[in-house]
């Protein structure tokens, strides 16, 4: 049964071993699993569908520690996924080229993933342009909080006065065909874009020199693992932007709020036109082996990075929740006012889980663009931020197994529908097909009826503890 | 002066996208000032009405040509359904899950919206296409216009939206403020638990509230389907965001509150639409940036009194 | 923690147990679209059009002494669906070729899978160029999107039945890469020719009101706009351009093609233009024919360009499987790629050498609420027609 808190250890490379030689037997088992082409028995059908549940799993179990142990209802996981996949695509999409030549079958897999450390620099001009950006955010931000004492309206004033003028800025931007000298913050945007590249210009030798410091064995699963690393921790980055403002709201507003944070996230990445805009981007995936022979695409490459990354998921954030932080967070869920009293910061706590959940959500976007090759922005809409919620609520609220199986049950119950012809008896197939076909309808209905069922028993067991006026202010 | 034209013609779009906007916050604000509930499943029942206004009109009643009966006869009919339907969510959805965390809560609008939804779109419902909305105003197809100075156009369609917003808010302000039922409505959204012990049938309260929410909504949604004549299962989705950003803004749990938000967000929208450049592919995401600086600036919205959190 | 493992070992063992389907002998041909969804006529007519070839196909004779048997995926108009529809058929369903997709989008996600199975790929309406550049063993069955954007430019400035206009104003949907590719197209051949784009406005999918932006454009005072999107936005579009009180034409691609453009348009789409795949009213005998079967399958339904699309494109590449006498992938590939002049219903069709389909370009103008056959544009000698 699963403990309150962690098992002591005595030293620390003794507690790694403890507690990652489970999910290194995994990656081994299925790392081995693919060198000797198991996967060809279930074939690359099943093995895609059981890839996108791993994925479900990463997304479901993060949800959990935001929605259940950190009771934030947030509406956005699909956005921070989306940040993920972008950014991890456009670093793969950028520096393993896609060297192609139409009349040829397929691009030489000699040059592709063969710089890591470009894929690096890149993040790092990234996570620099967006410091600045958002230490100039910031730095005015707090320029007009601190107006408040000289005026206390002043500080609606100034933000109107700033809004207009980026308006006008932008207006007039737009208009001319160059840039007119006065238009600062058009400028500012340009200039921004103008260091990435110069600074990718210039680490350009960095980045080499630190590729070759690799063997080249090691190459392509290092570029791969850099993209991850850097999706994961740009989703993190924009969900603190994002848990700023809103995370000292209560449930019902964070919801929208995050939920609106999204739409926002989505809508700027359609308009940029490296991500692709609204063709959407294409990208290299990692299935090319280099090998002379015909088949040269192993398409169950990322199945140990996915099943791996899972499994490590499960344990950081299982781990996560029973240490002393996870404790804190679950005090402030429960109580905040309690929990400040006892000297526990509610808003630090809230914005470690906001935070934690959204960097595993981005590490899912990044898996997802690799198997995947092809994002659009449509696939990650509101929709998709309720079908995790929904994994995350059947698998009951409070618990992280939970919403793993149901993350796994929801991806794999409509592909086993849809192709019941192989299951069932014949008689049931039509009924089948119309289950996979409604089965957003027949989520709805499960999830209303299991919400109103689990509540009526949950209310009487909890009779003699809660109280029962509806005005309650916690969540 | 061209100018200034084009300032009041997007002022009127404003006002008419706002209108909408309204309706379906008072809603919102209603249900919340009760209840301190999300309805999430508003912006669908705004949906079912306009559905329902497509459905009397060309399928019950055959409507060949508008005639102001068949108008009425129609937004009574999406009235009732509508009615019913708000009447039905909160008996079977909502009055079960009272005593429950409000996460629980939160849930269940959303899964009650997304069986209306994905509902709608199935095929032996709705069906996901669009449905063109039948016009239903005698002597628009001819002259649209009201007012047609210059390059401002009024609408016909437009002002009606705006006349029949401003009935219904009026009739609701009646009933908010002169009838017992509405007195019954204020000391429930004030003191639940108080009103209980004077005496207030508060079951009869809510299931009114969102009767009268419901009804609103319906209204809203034929009248969008008068002015932008596509209805589909899920035109509400977003309207019903926007709205309840409206009644945010305005200040959730007063009714003033939803009106004005609702305008307010509607010309909101229109002007950046027509003055920021590439502003309508920001259309949606102003709503949002709205909410955002509302609830950093003053999350009470405009007419909200600051609630003090007691331990 | 161990249960954590279970789960995994859970997928595990499930895979493992779920053998993959044994390749049979028929010949199956695999096709995705969007059954259900916010595009749907767009599977469904693509669907009933492909059907009525394979009825036909399969009357006389089939391919290489057999019959031919379709497996249909539906992929909810969502590209990622796209990618587990397309994998399935080609892993489970031992297809031989796949036809697929209308919208750009989810063709191009499905492709890649395509391209590394060897599986070749016929998409019957996906115009965006950058579907067929993503392997040699991806085709289109119909025109690009450079030579719509082009051919309605040139037919809008110079040809006498049309409006003769030179200031254009834009309306396009943001959110979709069709429409964003069109108004590129579409700008840069106006501009080569000497007209100028006065106004540019957008919109997103599932918007409902665009009196912002028409007022806006009304100011710039164009001669013509052109509003290259969908079915589901276009209608709404034109009447409320006419509430404004703008008479001007409104112009359009092959998302104009659908019943709705006029149930939702009614009269404020007469005196506009768009390009398509072809005409119902077209005055030859292939097109004739193929509008009466349909009517006598579909209980009188009248095709549109998706319909005739998915017709050709089964047509296409059942003659591809003959020539290549086989049903190996890379045969069949080098068989469509070597289509010269095939009699399709739409327009004779070469493949070129990017894999796009050369064929001719219909302009239809609307009046008294229905579409009629304005002009052929023919696909010039250099290609796609920029």
């Amino acid at each position: 049964m699963p403990t309150d808190s962690l098992p002591l250890v005595r030293s620390w490379w003794l507690a790694l071993i403890h507690n990652l030689w489970m999910p290194a037997v995994l990656v081994a088992i299925v790392w081995i699993g693919r060198e000797l082409e198991f996967a060809d028995r279930p074939g690359p059908y099943v093995m895609h569908v059981a890839m996108i549940a791993g994925i479900n799993i990463i997304l479901a179990v993060s949800l959990q520690l935001t929605i259940g142990v950190s009771g934030q209802f947030s509406l956005g996981h699909a956005g921070f996924m989306a940040v993920g996949a972008y950014l991890a695509g456009y670093s793969t999409f950028v520096f393993a080229p896609w060297n192609f030549d139409p009349n040829a079958d397929y691009p030489d897999p000699r040059q592709l993933f063969a710089n890591p450390g470009a894929t690096l620099m890149s993040f790092v001009a990234l996570a620099v342009v967006a410091g600045i950006a958002s230490g100039l955010v910031l730095g005015l931000f707090l320029l007009i909080r601190q107006a408040r004492r000289i005026f206390p309206a002043l500080p609606l004033i100034l933000i109107t006065i700033f809004l207009i003028w980026i308006v006008v800025d932008a207006r007039n931007a737009f208009n001319s065909p160059e840039i007119p000298t006065l238009c600062i913050w058009s400028r500012g945007a340009i200039g921004l874009v103008h260091l990435y590249n110069a600074i990718l210009l210039h680490s350009r030798s960095a980045g080499l020199w630190l590729s070759a410091t690799l063997p080249d064995a090691w190459r392509k699963p290092a570029s791969l693992m850099v993209a991850i690393v850097g999706g994961g921790t740009a989703a993190a980055a924009a969900a603190l932007l994002v848990g700023l403002p809103t995370l000292r709201l209560r449930g019902d507003y964070l919801a929208i709020a995050t939920l609106g944070f999204a739409e926002i996230i989505r809508n700027v990445i359609v308009t940029i036109p490296a991500l692709g805009a609204a063709t959407g981007l294409s990208v290299n995936v990692y299935w090319t082996k280099p090998s002379p022979a015909d088949q040269i695409f192993e398409p169950f490459y990322m199945s140990p990075w996915i099943f791996g990354t899972a499994a490590l998921t499960l344990m950081l954030i299982g781990r996560l929740v029973r240490s002393p932080t996870g404790r804190a967070i679950k005090t402030v869920r429960d109580d905040e006012i309690a929990a400040a009293a006892m000297g526990i910061d509610p808003t630090h706590h809230r914005v470690v889980a906001f935070v934690t959940g959204a960097f595993f959500a981005g590490v899912a976007g990044a898996l997802y663009v690799h198997l995947d090759g092809y994002l659009n922005t449509n696939s990650f809409s509101f929709m998709r931020s309720i079908e995790i919620v929904v994994m995350v609520t059947l698998g009951g609220v409070e618990s992280l197994f939970g919403a793993a199986i149901a993350a796994v049950a929801l991806t794999a119950i409509p592909e086993l529908l849809d192709n019941a012809e192989r299951f069932l008896p014949g008689a049931l197939t039509p009924q089948a097909h119309w289950m996979a076909d409604n089965r957003f309808v027949l989520y709805a209905f499960l999830l209303l009826v299991i919400m109103i069922t689990r509540s009526k028993l949950k209310g009487a067991i909890r009779k003699t503890r809660r109280k029962r006026i509806p005005q309650t202010q916690r969540s | 002066m061209p100018q200034f034209q084009q300032f009041v013609q997007q002022l009127i779009n404003g006002l008419s996208i706002g209108a909408i906007y309204a309706l379906i916050a008072v809603g919102y604000t209603m249900v919340y000032g009760v209840l301190r509930l999300i309805n999430f499943a508003h912006g669908d029942v705004y949906m079912i009405g306009a559905m329902t206004g497509f459905y009397a009109s060309t399928r019950w009643f055959h409507l060949q040509q508008p005639t102001w009966a068949g108008f009425f006869l129609v937004l009574v009919c999406s009235m009732l359904v509508c009615g019913a339907l708000g009447y039905f969510i909160e008996l079977l959805a909502y009055r079960p899950l009272r005593n429950q965390p409000r996460i629980v809560s939160l849930i269940t609008a959303i899964a009650v919206s997304m069986l209306l939804e994905f509902g709608g779109q199935a095929k032996w419902m709705f069906g996901p296409d669009p449905k063109p909305f039948p016009d239903l105003i005698p002597g628009v197809e001819a002259h649209p216009d009201l007012v047609h100075m210059g390059q401002l156009v009024i609408g016909k369609v437009d002002a009606m939206i705006f006349l029949i917003a401003l009935v219904m808010m009026f009739a609701l302000r009646y009933v908010v403020r002169q009838t017992k039922m509405g007195l019954a409505l204020r000391a429930v959204s004030y003191r639940f638990d108080t009103a209980a012990l004077m005496g207030v049938n508060v079951n009869r309260v809510i299931s009114f509230t969102f009767v009268l929410g419901s009804v609103l909504a319906a209204v809203a949604g034929v009248l969008v389907g008068l002015r932008s004549p596509k209805v589909d299962p899920l035109m509400g989705l977003l309207p019903g965001l926007k709205a309840f950003i409206a009644a945010v803004l305005g200040g959730i749990g007063d009714i003033r509150g939803a009106l004005a938000g609702g305008f307010l967000l509607g010309i909101t929208e229109a002007m950046v639409v027509s003055y920021f450049p590439k502003g309508s592919e920001y259309r949606d995401g102003v709503a949002f940036l709205v909410l955002i600086a509302i609830l950093v600036v003053k999350p009470s919205g405009l007419f909200g009194r600051a609630v003090q959190e007691k331990v | 923690m161990r249960r954590d493992i279970l789960i995994l070992l859970l997928i595990g063992v499930t895979s493992w147990v779920c053998r993959a389907a044994r390749a049979d002998d028929d010949i199956v041909i695999g096709e995705f679209g969007s059954l259900t969804g916010g595009t749907a006529t767009f599977g469904t007519s693509t669907d009933e059009g492909l059907r009525l070839a394979l009825d036909e196909i399969n009357s006389s004779g089939g391919v290489l002494g057999k019959a031919i048997r379709v497996v249909v995926e539906d992929d909810q108009s969502k590209p990622e669906a796209a990618v587990t529809a397309v994998q399935k058929l080609i892993s489970e369903d031992h297809v031989i070729a796949v036809i697929g997709e209308v919208a750009s989008s989810r063709s191009l996600a499905a492709a890649p899978v395509c391209q590394r199975s060897r599986i070749p790929m016929l998409s019957p309406s996906s115009t965006n160029p950058k579907v067929t550049a993503v392997g040699n063993f991806i085709f289109r069955a119909c025109f690009i999107d450079p030579f719509q954007g082009a051919a309605m430019a040139n037919f809008a400035m110079n040809n006498d039945k049309g409006p003769k206009a030179r200031r254009f104003a834009i309306l396009y949907d943001v959110k979709n890469d069709y429409s964003v590719g069109l108004r590129q197209f579409f700008t840069q051949t106006v501009k080569a020719n000497g007209g100028q784009i006065v106004a540019d406005e957008s919109y997103g999918e599932g918007d409902i009101d665009f009196k912002a932006q028409l007022t806006n454009i009304e100011r710039a005072a164009p001669d013509a706009i052109y509003v290259p999107g969908y079915y589901t936005e276009v209608g709404l579009i034109c009447r409320q351009a006419r509430d404004l009180g703008m008479s001007i034409p409104l112009m359009g691609g092959d998302g104009w093609d659908s019943d709705k453009t006029f149930q939702i348009g009614r009269d404020a789409v007469n005196g506009c233009y768009f390009t398509n795949h072809y005409s119902p009213d077209e005055d030859t005998p292939r097109v004739k024919d193929f509008v009466a079967h349909y009517r006598a399958k579909y209980a009188n339904k009248t095709p549109d360009a998706m319909a005739i699309l998915g017709y050709d494109a089964m047509g296409m590449l059942a003659d591809a499987i003959k020539r290549a006498g086989s049903t190996d992938g890379r045969q069949i590939r080098d068989a469509l790629a070597h289509t010269k002049g095939y009699p399709g219903a739409s327009g004779n069709i070469t493949m070129d050498a990017r894999r796009n389909a050369q064929k001719p370009i219909v302009i239809l103008k609307i009046e008294n609420d229905q579409a009629h056959f304005v002009a052929t544009v023919q696909p010039d000698a250099a290609g796609s027609g920029k």
